[in-house]
């Protein structure tokens, strides 16, 4: 069985298809700044996913090698 | 088999990095790609450590030295990370950095195999007459 949460990358690909979304909806509405605003949002919270799984991948390879 | 969730992870994670891709969101994209290598990683885990206490029964039954044995494994460790990092950085298109990650860990492999070469050197001083 898959002991890691592979929910994750559906998770990434939902956010990136709304992001796109979002992104394009408020360009035709001719907010550029708001569009752009929406983008980095997006970005920032890929990143708050996918750090403690950088995280959880830099302390096995820790542990496994026995890196201190 | 685990070969088939390892290969089934791989090719989903391909397919949606492609849509993504299409959705002219490239940061996600290789946000998606990092994570899909880091889950592998992890999935692959158990494995490696234990074929890693295979290896270390072996030497202690050889009475080779473990810190011989630890030197290898950090440098396999060290060696995993940096590829890992630059093939990021490389895909993204950011072939310099991935060249100075690649640079780092060569001289920290360098660093922590000082001791072996010094070993070497002293025992090839030792059998000169």
């Amino acid at each position: 069985m898959l002991g890691v949460d592979v929910n994750l990358i559906f998770r990434l690909a939902a956010l990136a298809i709304i992001i796109t979304i979002f992104y394009t909806f408020l360009k035709q509405a001719g907010r550029d700044e708001y569009a752009y605003m929406t983008v980095l949002a997006g970005l920032a919270i890929a990143l708050l996913w996918v750090i403690p799984l950088i995280l959880e991948l830099f302390n096995a390879v820790r542990a496994v090698f026995q890196l201190y | 088999m685990e070969i088939f969730q390892l290969v089934g992870l791989g090719l989903t994670a391909t397919f949606i990095v492609v849509v993504v891709r299409q959705a002219q969101s490239k940061e996600i994209a290789l946000l998606i790609s990092l994570v899909a290598g880091a889950l592998m990683f992890l999935l692959l885990v158990d494995r490696i450590a234990a074929v890693i206490q295979v290896l270390s029964d072996l030497s202690d039954r050889a009475g080779i030295n473990r810190f011989y044995l630890t030197t290898v494994l950090k440098i396999i460790g060290i060696a995993y990370v940096g590829e890992f990092g630059a093939q990021v950085c490389r895909d993204a298109g950011e072939n310099a950095i991935a060249s100075k990650v690649e640079l780092a860990t060569k001289v920290l492999i360098m660093v922590l195999s000082i001791p072996i070469i010094v070993a070497i050197l002293e025992s090839i001083v030792k059998l000169l007459p």
